[in-house]
């Protein structure tokens, strides 16, 4: 039997880990596809599309935000409208192509300056170990 | 002219009209109505059935019930199609003794909504035959 937790995460980005993640976030969802007909009584459903849309923060630390903050402005060094995330914790991982959809940042007094990104998985998992 | 059943589905929503009466219409300037009758049946009910998220299999067997009906002299009947209404009604959405043949208005309408599952849309018309 085996606890995670954050000591065990970790996050990379096009195949090199991200330095100073905070935190990460994965949600995955099936739609439901209603095929209740008319001599029913009780609403029927069978599985629909799949999707996972997710977050993570960054810690403005050595520019290790940059890479996903170019990703989401689709300028810089990114070569692809499409980004791929291995989200980790100890020997397991979701690994995935995403679409990066935001990314905010601030500076507050008294705090470290950090970057939220969120992501959007784009097509099914390339590979997950759970 | 043959019968040809439709495809043992039962519909997501269905609309029933029961159709007119062959008659013209008259309106004086006084607002008074004469009604010219032509017949006494009623003709051109009709049936629009929507069938949601089903298997694209399913989808296939009606649209080939729309190629056996509407290739030769043949009209559409239904049993499943009535499913979750009562007898009384059931009678007058089958068009059973009314003298009315079902024949499609238009093509299927087959709406692709996942690999494997589409949503069909048909409309069926109740014609009097003019033998």
């Amino acid at each position: 039997m085996t606890y995670y937790s954050g000591v065990d995460g970790s996050l990379d980005f096009q195949g090199l880990p991200v330095a100073k993640v905070r935190d990460w976030q994965l949600s995955m969802n099936t739609d439901a596809l209603e095929v209740t007909t008319l001599a029913a009584m009780d609403r029927e459903f069978t599985t629909g599309l799949r999707s996972a849309s997710g977050s993570c923060t960054v810690l403005y630390y050595n520019d290790a935000p940059v890479p996903l903050m170019e990703q989401v402005l689709q300028q810089g060094a990114q070569t692809s409208s499409i980004g791929r995330l291995k989200l980790k914790y100890g020997p397991k991982y979701f690994e995935f192509e995403a679409v990066f959809t935001g990314a905010g940042t601030g500076v507050v007094v008294g705090d470290v300056m950090q970057v939220a990104v969120q992501f959007q998985k784009s097509g099914p998992f390339i590979a997950t170990a759970l | 002219m043959n019968s040809i059943p439709f495809p043992p589905l039962v519909p997501t929503s269905r609309q029933y009209t029961p159709g007119v009466y062959a008659e013209e219409r008259f309106t004086a300037q006084n607002g008074a109505v004469t009604r010219l009758r032509y017949g006494s049946r009623r003709f051109n009910s009709t049936l629009d059935l929507a069938f949601s998220n089903i298997t694209d299999d399913n989808a296939a067997l009606i649209v080939q019930h729309y190629v056996d009906v509407m290739s030769g002299d043949n009209n559409a009947t239904f049993t499943s199609v009535t499913d979750g209404t009562s007898v009384n009604l059931a009678v007058w959405l089958q068009e059973a003794t009314a003298g009315l043949y079902w024949k499609y208005t238009e093509p299927p309408a087959v709406d692709s909504v996942q690999p494997g599952r589409s949503t069909v849309r048909v409309s069926f018309v109740g014609e009097l035959e003019g033998n």
